[in-house]
């Protein structure tokens, strides 16, 4: 598959370099088959991931956010 | 104690050499004959992989490299034999047992094998392209008026009601898919993510879902932009069929 200008980016798994953890979470941690039974000890587990990832995701906009506001209060300062 | 990758067809010729490196970076991928079909197996310890995997999937380092090599056996595995990925984490006490389960499930095993027969999945993600902070918010806005509507600007969208253009898009390549299913929850949080999902796609049609995917990408021009990761194994295609 190709890419077209600036509107499409294709990530190919090929390569696996463009690939972000993100995508790989999103399709690894999504599904996949689940087989029940006594014998399956954990798979409750993924839940707990996303909330941390979240939180995770979460704490990255804060933080970009405060830099921003302290590279702003520096710059009225000037 | 086992760690479940995939579970494959049988090969007609002998099964391959899998050289992809262990859920634990130790172990080596083996198929265990489980009735009609392979289970893709390695030797992990139950310390790491029963008692503490729930510590350890909150540990984002740990949970990166074993997602990464779980993805990269199920990976090879995909290109090599009709697969369906198990779900991360999916561990059995010992080879009879996961054989017994295998042989449960049987039937509904079979009726996922068809469904991602010559298929693949592919992520697909839209996002609004960010206009230009200077237009965007107004030169003469106070200072917190103009952090309040930046950040504004870089929260996710996808709380919010799809516009008809996203909408056409998604029913467009819905039509060209054997199915469609939600995108995962890590991406969700993305900064100007507007919809992500992903579609099983036959191999036989992945030319039709470039040329939608290229249509609809010179209409965004400058107004959104598509990713495209891909071909995926069919993980957010087999779970319904086989619980």
């Amino acid at each position: 598959m190709s890419s077209n200008g600036e509107s499409i980016t294709t990530l190919s798994l090929e390569g696996e370099d463009d690939i972000s953890l993100l995508d790989i979470l999103d399709h690894v941690l999504n599904s996949g088959v689940i087989i029940h039974g006594s014998i399956v000890i954990s798979l409750a587990g993924v839940d707990l991931v996303y909330v941390g990832l979240n939180v995770i995701l979460t704490s990255v906009e804060t933080a970009l956010r405060n830099i921003n506001r302290e590279q702003a209060g520096l710059n009225h300062r000037d | 104690m086992l760690y479940l990758y995939a579970i494959s067809q049988m090969p007609k010729a002998a099964p391959p050499n899998i050289a992809s490196e262990a859920i634990d970076g130790a172990g080596r991928v083996e198929a265990l004959l489980c009735g009609d079909y392979l289970c893709w197996v390695s030797r992990v310890s139950k310390n790491e992989f029963a008692d503490q995997l729930n510590e350890r999937m909150q540990d984002l380092e740990w949970l990166a490299t074993a997602g990464l090599r779980h993805q990269r056996v199920v990976g090879e595995l995909s290109t090599r034999l009709v697969t369906l990925p198990a779900r991360f984490g999916t561990v059995f006490l010992s080879e009879e047992s996961l054989a017994q389960h295998a042989k449960d499930r049987k039937r509904a095993l079979r009726a996922a094998f068809e469904r991602v027969a010559d298929a693949d999945e592919w992520g697909i993600k839209v996002f609004a392209i960010a206009k230009p902070m200077a237009r965007a918010v107004a030169k003469d806005a106070g200072g917190a008026d103009y952090l309040k509507r930046k950040a504004e600007l870089l929260k996710p969208r996808t709380g919010k009601k799809l516009d008809t253009e996203v909408q056409n898009f998604i029913t467009a390549l819905t039509k060209l898919a054997v199915a469609a299913s939600p995108g995962g929850k890590a991406s969700a949080g993305q900064p100007g993510l507007v919809w992500h999902g992903s579609f099983l796609i036959r191999r036989k049609d992945r030319k039709k879902l470039e040329s939608a995917l290229a249509k609809y990408a010179t209409s965004w021009k400058g107004t959104r932009r598509i990713d495209c990761s891909g071909p995926w194994p069919p993980y957010s295609f087999v779970g319904e069929h086989v619980q």
